[in-house]
């Protein structure tokens, strides 16, 4: 939040300094940096102990474990070299989606060695980047954000190719005809020429776009970690990676993330969604040229790319407004039937999704809030809708319950007394009722808890975190009481701010690794032939080329995490990461914070799921 | 006092001298059936009594005008000799119904009064609005208060937790309940103001309640489009009535309780059977949401009022005829009605609905609900000319015309009819001086006048102020140029609420209103209006420059910094120019100032011309009118001078 970002930091930074309690369980994490000397020791909690709620027992060999791993830490960081990895020896196989709630029979699968053939890879700490490093393990396991951001990279990678290649030839083209009339003298050398398309395309590429590839990049880095480390069959955790190439990139992008200070994970993960929603827009309008050109080509000169089903010929605002109206028309025909299953056949919805430069962060992040005001005197209502990214809830005062979310949302409120409403059919002051509702929520929700609202001191009051939540969307808040809404929210991740500042304490990210090989790729495989046979379309050949092969998405041999046998809960505190158990979970979520610089959920990450 | 109070703002309303018809919605009716009037309570202030008798061609009786805003209630009591009305002028004021004045007015309310309830046989009227606060007055105290005897007890009932939009007694007064947005049912007993029961089910605002005789049951209207019956008894929701599809403002409860009539929000008023629901019927379908109904006195008919001006009598079907299935087949059915035809008609006039301010900030351009165009001067607080029903847009911009003058004055339509608020203090109320000759005032060169200051003498002429003396003596009355119509309504209230007083401009003379005046009448209005102490100019620091086209001999490119009033024209900077840079230096040498028109026959305008952002401006521009259109800048207004001719 801006008003967050506007608190000034001490001089004389204050480093993440602190000892914490991380659960009842007794699994204390005591961290010192920057003291080279203090021997690090880490105590994994065993999981098998969970249920009875006792002190975790160690067993030897984890003690050794966490000892080496605590002892390479201290080795100097190195890059990870980017290697793409050429096969995939192992396959693990998939455990069954664990219920969130209550007790799970493979909770008893971690601990012991078998934890280390699905290694995880981790981030290092950079000087007071927590927040950085909570944002981007929650992105990480974020339902599909890697996934669509791989295909985002590699679309915008494809078309500059294409559209380079273009520039090469429509310039030498120049060359022959425009050019040598104009300034005939000069001769242009092939080279001139390589290096001209060069400068154009890294022009063009801005700092957002490579912000956007940096984080990719990221991405890419820990899969390696990961898979480098599966391969190398040592008993070793993968080394901590340094993302100091995308800080870089991204205080490129912000000023505001420059200095070692500590800053908002909020603010940041705006920003990230910012610049990948920029990215989107650039490649979709540069998509659009391509084609434009592709066409040109393909007709002979001067004739209008007829061809293009009539988006062709607009300018850009055009071509994203017919198609946000396209979108629009899509959401008016699920209002109205929410149970009912999609026709198989055509599917617009997916054909936008494969669409290069489809905005998936408006997609997955953003609703639609709609503020309703009646005059309580004509009673006629005025309306106005727009797109939300994240919910502000406060932290009540009162003994939440599980319902407290969704009354935060949806608010309504009175204007009277001295704050009357001007009421234009009335002509006058009047009472009026102002309503917030979603007609939309997004497939992934942010919850934003005001902890720092009003002064400077952090609310550390403990409001419950509910594992589940029924959706309070306008069409499912509209179904009678008896019927349960359409779609409900499945808490994913958590970021908790320890400390009492935002600009000073501590960031831990909580995030479900659910796998995400199963995801369902619209844009290659996934057997789903008809859609690229069907598509005569000059983008599909252009965007499936390669031909899908049979193992699927690219995206899941490139940068998405690593399936690891089961879904469960990690707990992300910078280079250390570590599974937990939902128990361990939903302990952390319920404790009631005793200090004043104790842990508390600030940023709320759930996901969309169809009831039934 | 005086420091203490809110500011204090002028404002008048321009109309014709009798409105014979609403110009804006009808809140409530009223009958009076020995005399066979109806009393109809308007948004635009005006409580108009009407002739019900059949036959006659022109029902206008009377207005009783004191309120300065919606009325939104009325009650006539006393047998028809008085009447108590609720205003959105947060007063409640008591009339004498036959001869229609005001007798008092009750100040204790704090907001909109929204509502009345009246207990016939104790002649008891509880009123209440968006203060939350019900107030219970005994009629008879309230008739007999006079000028000297002008206090009187009330009792009040607390405990509602919101605005409080409907009210309603008993005729023996043993019980009263009140609806607000809180969407409950609050019952009192009126007689020991103690609090009997919530009664909890609607799920909106109600805006409608009756109660029975005995006070044993209650119907409730609601925002939420349903009609509530209730067992006060057993203090439960007896039946709940689902006969509209949007929100009921209005009920009426036939004699003995077995049926209610409803209206509301869909226009429809319907007639529907207490005990048996199913039998309902629409009585007939109006133009406009119902804001009340009326029995006739013969309770064959009821007078339905709306949000539009009209007034329509329409028959309702017999009582016994319900059931029948001719008309209630199918509820939402409007070609189902009862009746198509109203028995009667009170025709309402046109509400004003648009306005626009022309540029010169004198006249305004309005369009009513008729689409029909006049112009108003405000100046003179009347009507230039009707247009008819003319292109609104384009008769604006017909007028439109590069001037600008400040805004001195707000306009208001929320009556119906033209409110003008003046500028709340002597900044802004005077901030408009223009040439009077332009004004159309005089034919005087170089007269300046203040719009805001001949307005207010012009309103208060008629005030025998005792400071009304000039040096010679002599009475010095209104502002020599033109007077306003006596009719014209002056009112004076705090900035943004309650009315202090309302006066007629032609009544100002009599010695309580005099009096009054002298309390109400703020310092600085009576500075300028009686004691005729000319308002300040306003000052426009500008910048004057050479213009880069023009090579100055002398070192003139440093900045002069001026200050001049805002309303001088052109021509006088250009003649500033001749004298003082140009003329001084270059053409008479060092006797310039004395004879520089002499020995130039040419006008300044001639010799120099003015630019602003290098647009060569008119002579006879002004200043703050450069500056508003062709500087388009509040601050560093810079303008060039050129010479044309040495």
């Amino acid at each position: 939040m801006p008003v967050n970002s506007l608190l000034e930091n001490k001089k004389g930074v204050e480093k993440p300094k602190l000892s914490l309690s991380l659960n009842r369980n007794n699994a204390s994490n005591l961290r010192k940096e920057n003291k080279p000397a203090s021997l690090k020791i880490f105590i994994w909690p065993d999981s098998k102990n969970n249920k009875e709620n006792k002190p975790a027992k160690r067993s030897l060999k984890d003690t050794y474990n966490n000892t080496l791993q605590a002892a390479k830490k201290l080795k100097p960081l190195t890059d990870v070299p980017k290697v793409q990895e050429c096969e995939l020896v192992v396959e693990v196989p998939l455990g069954n989606f664990a219920m969130l709630n209550g007790h799970h029979p493979s909770d008893n699968q971690y601990g012991g060695s078998a934890q280390w053939k699905a290694p995880i890879a981790t981030l290092s700490n950079l000087g007071n980047t927590c927040f950085l490093n909570s944002v981007l393990y929650t992105l990480r396991y974020a339902p599909q954000f890697v996934h669509n951001l791989h295909h985002l990279v590699s679309d915008l990678s494809r078309v500059e190719q294409k559209l380079g290649s273009i520039r090469l030839k429509s310039s030498s083209l120049g060359r022959s005809a425009a050019g040598l009339a104009a300034s005939g003298t000069r001769s242009w050398s092939s080279k001139d020429l390589l290096s001209l398309g060069q400068a154009d395309t890294s022009a063009t590429k801005s700092k957002i776009q490579i912000a956007t590839e940096k984080l990719h990049e990221t991405y890419l880095s820990l899969r390696v970690a990961e898979s480098k480390c599966l391969h190398s069959g040592a008993d070793a955790a993968p080394e901590p990676y340094a993302a100091d190439s995308f800080l870089a990139a991204l205080r490129e992008v912000n000023s505001t993330f420059e200095g070692n200070r500590q800053q908002d994970a909020h603010e940041l993960l705006v920003c990230i969604l910012d610049s990948i929603r920029e990215t989107c827009r650039a490649l979709s309008a540069r998509a659009l040229r391509l084609q434009l050109q592709e066409n040109g080509d393909s007709n002979g000169i001067g004739r209008q790319p007829t061809l293009v089903d009539g988006d062709g010929g607009k300018t850009l605002g055009n071509f994203r407004k017919s198609w946000k109206k396209r979108k629009e028309v899509k959401v008016n025909e699920k209002r109205n039937s929410p149970s009912e299953e999609r026709p198989p056949s055509p599917d617009p919805e997916k054909d936008e999704r494969a669409r290069p430069g489809w905005d998936f962060v408006a997609d997955d992040f953003e609703g639609t809030m709609v503020v309703r005001t009646m005059c309580l005197e004509c009673e006629a209502v005025t309306e106005k809708a727009q797109a939300v990214c994240e919910l502000c809830v406060p932290v009540s005062d009162e003994d939440a319950t599980d319902e407290s979310f969704r009354s935060a949302c949806l608010s309504s409120e009175y204007l009277r007394d001295q704050n009357k409403y001007w009421c234009e059919r009335c002509l006058r002051y009047n009472e009026a009722r102002r309503s917030v509702a979603y007609s939309r929520l997004p497939r992934l929700l942010v919850l934003q808890l005001k902890r720092f609202s009003g002064g400077m001191e952090k609310i550390t009051r403990h409001a419950p975190t509910p594992l589940l939540m029924p959706c309070f969307c306008e069409p499912c808040a509209r179904r009678a009481p008896d019927q349960e809404p359409a779609h409900k929210y499945i808490l994913w991740a958590v970021i908790m701010h320890l400390g009492q500042t935002l600009t000073g304490g501590h960031y831990v990210a909580y995030a479900r690794d659910s796998s995400q090989a199963d995801t369902k790729c619209e844009r290659e495989g996934g057997g789903d032939a008809s859609a690229a046979n069907s598509g005569s379309s000059f983008m599909r050949t252009l965007f499936n080329r390669p031909r899908p092969s049979p193992a699927g998405c690219t995206a899941n041999e490139c940068c998405v995490p690593r399936p690891r046998p089961e879904a469960c809960w990690l707990a992300c505190d910078d280079d250390l990461v570590k599974p937990i158990s939902n128990e361990e979970f939903e302990d952390l979520l319920s404790a009631e914070p005793k200090m004043r610089s104790a842990a508390t959920p600030y940023l709320l990450f759930y996901v969309k799921s169809e009831v039934g | 006092m005086a420091t203490m109070r809110k500011k204090t703002q002028v404002s008048f309303v321009i109309r014709d001298e009798e409105e014979r018809r609403h110009k804006n919605g009808v809140s409530s009716l009223q009958l009076d059936p020995i005399q066979g009037r109806l009393y109809s309570a308007g948004r635009d202030g005006i409580i108009r009594v009407w002739h019900t008798g059949g036959g006659t061609q022109d029902r206008y009786i009377q207005s009783m005008e004191h309120h300065t805003d919606w009325v939104n209630d009325i009650v006539l009591c006393c047998g028809g000799k008085n009447l108590i009305s609720a205003s959105s002028d947060t007063t409640v004021k008591v009339w004498n119904a036959p001869k229609g004045f005001c007798m008092s007015t009750l100040r204790t309310h704090k907001d909109y009064v929204r509502t009345l309830a009246y207990a016939k046989d104790k002649e008891q009227v509880a009123s209440a609005g968006l203060d939350r606060a019900i107030f219970l007055w005994d009629v008879n105290t309230l008739t007999a208060l006079t000028a000297s005897n002008n206090t009187v007890t009330t009792s009040s009932l607390v405990g509602n937790k919101e605005s409080i939009y409907s009210l309603a007694m008993n005729p023996p007064g043993t019980i009263l309940v009140s609806g607000s947005t809180e969407k409950v049912l609050r019952v009192w007993d009126p007689r020991n103001c103690s609090r009997l029961m919530k009664l909890k089910g609607h799920a909106d605002n109600v805006k409608a309640l009756v109660v029975s005789r005995d006070g044993s049951q209650c119907v409730s209207g609601s925002s939420d489009g349903t009609i509530k019956l209730w067992s006060l008894s057993q203090q439960r929701c007896v039946s709940t009535i689902r006969v509209h599809s949007e929100a009921v403002w209005a009920l009426l409860a036939t004699e003995n309780f077995t049926h209610i009539i409803s209206g509301g929000r869909d226009r429809l008023v319907i007639i529907t059977e207490l005990r048996d629901p199913d039998n309902f019927m629409i009585v007939c379908e109006e133009t406009a949401p119902i804001l009340k109904l009326c029995f006739t006195a013969d309770q064959q008919s009821v007078w339905v009022a709306t949000s539009d001006s009209d007034i329509r009598c329409w028959k309702l079907p017999p009582l016994n005829s319900l059931h029948s299935d001719m008309y209630n087949q199918n509820n939402y059915n409007t070609n189902n009605v009862y009746q198509t035809q109203p028995q009667h008609h009170i025709a309402g006039g046109r509400a004003i609905k648009h306005y626009t301010v022309l540029n010169g900030k004198r006249h305004i351009l309005t369009k009513d609900t008729a689409n029909n165009v006049v112009l108003y001067d405000v100046l003179k607080a009347c009507k230039v000319e009707d247009l008819g029903e003319v292109d609104y847009e384009e008769e604006v911009k017909k007028r439109f015309k590069m001037i600008y003058v400040p805004n001195w004055f707000n306009v208001d339509l929320k009556t119906g009819m033209l409110t003008i608020h003046l500028g709340q203090d002597e900044t802004d109320c005077f901030s408009a001086w223009v040439s009077a000759k332009e004004a159309g005032l005089t034919t005087e060169m170089d007269q300046k006048v203040n719009f805001g200051a001949l307005l207010l003498q012009a309103l208060l002429e008629h005030w025998s102020h005792p400071n009304r003396v000039n040096e010679g003596g002599q009475k010095v009355i209104g502002n020599n140029f033109f007077n306003v119509p006596l009719h014209t309504p002056l009112i004076f209230s705090e900035v943004g609420g309650r009315t202090l007083y309302r006066l007629q401009v032609g009544d100002a003379g009599g010695e309580t209103e005099s009096n009054l005046l002298m309390e109400t009448v703020p310092s600085w209005v009576v500075d300028v209006a009686i004691e005729m102490a000319a308002p300040k100019l306003n000052k426009l620091p500008f910048y004057l420059l050479p213009h880069s086209s023009c090579q100055s001999k002398q070192d003139r490119q440093k900045k002069d910094r001026l200050v001049a009033n805002d309303f001088i024209q052109c021509r006088k900077v250009a003649e500033h120019v001749v004298e003082k840079i140009v003329g001084g230096g270059d053409v008479n040498g060092a006797s310039a100032g004395k004879n520089s028109e002499d020995s130039v026959n040419d006008s300044p305008e001639e010799r120099v011309e003015l630019l602003c952002c290098d647009q060569v401006l008119d002579p006879n521009m002004d200043l703050r009118t450069v500056r508003h259109f062709i500087w388009k800048s509040s601050v560093e207004f810079t303008l060039h001078y050129r010479v044309l001719k040495q």
